[in-house]
């Protein structure tokens, strides 16, 4: 292909990519490395509300000639990211004796790593970045192969179900993240309908928000019910297009079912696997709305959710981006494997 | 994944539901353009914006978003370049925050111009120096919220303190209420309001006076903590996942016998749609820490305020506030708030506001630094319930969070 002609075919989506994704990011580097406040000095102010009217020394914003707020401007350099680390915390934890337990009895090796571990979780961020990783972990490999099961499974039913099934699945995947969450807590709080039928069902009464234990299984629970339709659709997809020849070669070498998956369907969609775990991860990754939903970062929290208390709490676009750009450092850490894999893929096929 | 079709569907049938409004009194504003207003979410807002989008004519649009995170929203709007809205509802604790920021709008001018025309009280302008930043409109507050029918049935009195109230549980669980208090203790904005509740009432300060050094970390605050894990103990295990629609949910299908909740919230627990204790919740203000002591809570109050940096007819915007609080305003939607103008009546409803104000409860405290030592403490009132750390930790953990937050924003130097 002319230079010219590729040029032409992947200058938009480049200059797309630029003003979209690099330029905002550039940008959200730019804003980490500051800090600026509002100007303010305690004045004596006199302040009548409805509740009444006092006199005090309050922060009153300072302004300029034109009668704008006047701005603070400061480098930070990389303070506002050892913030967001925790890094003074993370140092208090790690130098903390723990030889002797509180009953005084010496510390095995396990009990001392358990406690370092229970006091670096502790810190923000790294509570954070445990139950956004393991949230990941644990959603992947089940959303994989629930996917796939109901996508075998919609593939071998009759034509006149498949409308419905497959309708039904892509549910979850239709709801909007808020109003899906939202609606879930309803369902799973006291005397909600799965919570009652539960009961009926002779489980007893469960609450679901009542520790951590219970909040991570919801909020990866609920998770697993809205990714699954992606691999679902994305995987049926894949099931059209394996070829008939090879399936009936392996059915006539004598493979039974098993022996077909394993052989012959696996390994035809093993690409399509590979994009659903890439995606996976990143909106794994990126959970956010259960969070904020089920358990307002208590017992569970994730990056996404602590960058955002940043921003709506502390009014901090500065923390807030440090801690963004944390979690993007995290998202590439972890699809590392992966692309090296997808680039070897296609550099093997051009050879 | 919709199409624009189904979209647009989705669009106007929202909009349908907004526009069916009751017979509403008409808004004679000439004026044109478009004003964009964000309120929260509670049913005196949805009244209010009514009476905004009554305004609507060929030549002037009124949009009005309604939202539960409308302070959020509103905060990053009014630190934009040019707010994408012309008034905010916003509450007390949301004002001074602005205010700090130098982001509001003075309407002196305007207020001048308009008080007599829309009976505009002295009451309702919240004033800063000579400059009129507010128009204030209703007060609110969270307070106690009790069945009087469970509540004779055990033989318990309402409680006047909080002693009196945790005496009064168990003798309601045996009643028969399985989780017999409520409150939102959800992690974060939620548990940190009713842990500053608790605190003010023990006439705790968050600061040190004239300065935005921290005050916070002491005994009062211990024993609040203390009352709320024993609290605890009578609600819901699911008690930290509890945000205030569910304490009303949970009032409203007669789950819960007493807790603490809005004053908004009052007239949906005589919603017959929706509720299945209509005519059977009472209300008061919220128990003192000790006997004779002030009610452990604090007066809230909402206004409609405008930013510093907006474009279009702020003349436009000021006239849709006003008719948004005018005297029909509060006439047609009487019993949904404690409204601040001197027509209000009172009602069952508003009975808990009333008897806080009177009791001179404290006021949600106003300084702009107030908003990070909330959000510090809303964490350590979590791990402290959760029974992650002991108070004295979470609190001085908390406290150290806060002096860095407010050294980041330029309180503290």
């Amino acid at each position: 292909m002319p230079f010219r002609t590729f040029l032409g075919f992947v200058l938009p989506s480049v200059v797309a990519m630029l003003m979209l994704i690099a330029l905002p990011l550039a940008g959200v580097v730019y804003l980490s490395l500051w800090n600026s406040y509002t100007k303010t000095s305690f004045v004596e102010t006199t302040v009548r509300t409805p509740v009444g009217t006092r006199v005090e020394r309050r922060p009153v914003a300072e302004l300029d000639a034109a009668g704008n707020p006047v701005i603070v401007r400061e480098w930070y350099g990389s303070r506002n990211f050892e913030t967001v680390l925790g890094a003074s915390n993370l140092a208090e934890a790690w130098e903390r004796d723990r030889s002797v337990s509180a009953t005084g009895q010496p510390t095995s090796a396990w009990q001392r790593f358990t406690a370092l571990f229970r006091d670096v979780t502790n810190v923000k961020f790294w509570g954070a970045l445990e139950f956004t990783l393991l949230y990941t972990a644990v959603t992947t490999p089940i959303i994989l192969a629930l996917g796939f099961l109901i996508a075998m499974g919609v593939n071998s039913v009759v034509r006149e179900l498949k409308g419905v099934l497959i309708f039904a699945s892509l549910l979850p995947f239709i709801v909007t993240p808020v109003v899906g969450s939202l609606s879930i807590k309803w369902l799973f709080l006291d005397n909600a309908i799965i919570t009652v039928w539960l009961e009926q069902l002779g489980f007893g009464k469960i609450y679901f928000m009542q520790n951590a234990f219970t909040t991570r299984l919801l909020i990866i629970l609920v998770g697993i019910w809205k990714a699954t339709p992606f691999v679902f659709i994305v995987l049926y997809a894949g099931l059209q297009t394996v070829p008939s020849e090879t399936r009936e070669a392996a059915i006539i070498d004598g493979a039974n079912r098993w022996q077909t998956i394993r052989h012959v369907i696996i390994p035809h969609l093993m690409p399509l696997f590979v994009f659903v775990t890439l995606i996976h991860l990143m909106d794994a990754y990126r959970v956010f709305e259960p969070i904020l939903v089920f358990s307002g970062g208590q017992g569970a929290d994730s990056l996404q959710h602590l960058t955002y208390k940043i921003l709506s709490d502390e009014q901090n676009f500065h923390k807030a981006s440090a801690a963004a750009l944390l979690m993007v450092l995290g998202i590439v850490v972890l699809l590392v494997p992966l692309i090296i894999k997808t680039y070897k893929d296609q550099r093997r096929a051009f050879a | 994944m919709f199409s624009r079709r189904t979209l647009g569907l989705f669009g106007s049938i929202a909009l349908g539901a907004l526009m069916a409004s009751p017979a509403m009194a008409k808004c004679s504003i000439t004026r044109t353009g478009t004003v964009d207003v964000i309120g929260n979410a509670f049913p005196v807002i949805d009244h209010i914006a009514k009476a905004m989008q009554a305004c609507a004519t060929s030549g002037l649009t009124v949009n009005v978003k309604v939202t539960d995170k409308a302070r959020v929203e509103t905060e990053q709007a009014f630190a934009a370049g040019t707010s994408p809205f012309e008034i905010a509802h916003v509450s007390n604790g949301v004002l001074v925050n602005l205010l700090a920021k130098g982001q509001l709008q003075p309407m002196t001018d305007l207020v001048n111009k308009y008080k007599a025309q829309y009976k505009l009280e002295d009451r309702m302008l919240v004033t800063v120096g000579n400059e009129v930043y507010g128009i204030a409109f209703m007060a609110n507050a969270q307070h106690l919220f009790y069945r009087k029918d469970a509540l004779e049935k055990a033989g318990v009195q309402p409680p006047k303190t909080y002693p009196e109230l945790l005496a009064a549980l168990p003798k309601l669980k045996a009643a028969g209420f399985e989780t017999p208090f409520t409150a939102a203790y959800k992690t974060g904005w939620d548990v940190a309001t009713e842990f500053t509740n608790l605190y003010l009432g023990a006439g705790g300060e968050f600061f040190a006076p004239g300065s935005a050094m921290p005050a916070f970390n002491n005994a009062k605050a211990v024993a609040a903590l203390d009352t709320m894990t024993r609290l605890k103990a009578f609600m819901s295990p699911n008690a930290q996942a509890l945000a205030t629609a569910d304490v009303t949910t949970a009032f409203q299908q007669g789950q819960a016998a007493m807790g603490i909740l809005w004053a908004s919230r009052a007239a949906a627990m005589d919603d017959d749609k929706v509720s299945k204790v209509v005519n059977q919740i009472e209300f008061a203000a919220a128990p003192a820490v000790t006997a004779g002591g002030k009610p452990s809570n604090a007066i809230w109050w909402d206004a409609f305020v405008m930013p510093k940096q907006m474009d279009g007819d702020r003349e436009a915007a000021f006239l849709v506030m006003m008719e948004g609080v005018s005297e029909d305003t509060m006439k047609t939607g009487m019993t949904l708030t404690n409204w601040l103008r001197s027509g209000f009546q009172p009602n069952r409803h508003s009975k808990g506001v009333a008897e806080t104000i009177n009791a001179n409860a404290a006021m949600w405290p106003d300084q702009p630094y107030f908003s990070l030592a909330h959000a510090a403490l809303g964490k350590a009132a979590a791990d402290v319930l959760a029974g992650t750390k002991p108070a004295a930790q979470a609190l001085a953990d908390a406290e150290k969070e806060y002096v860095q937050t407010a050294k980041e924003r330029g309180f503290i130097k």
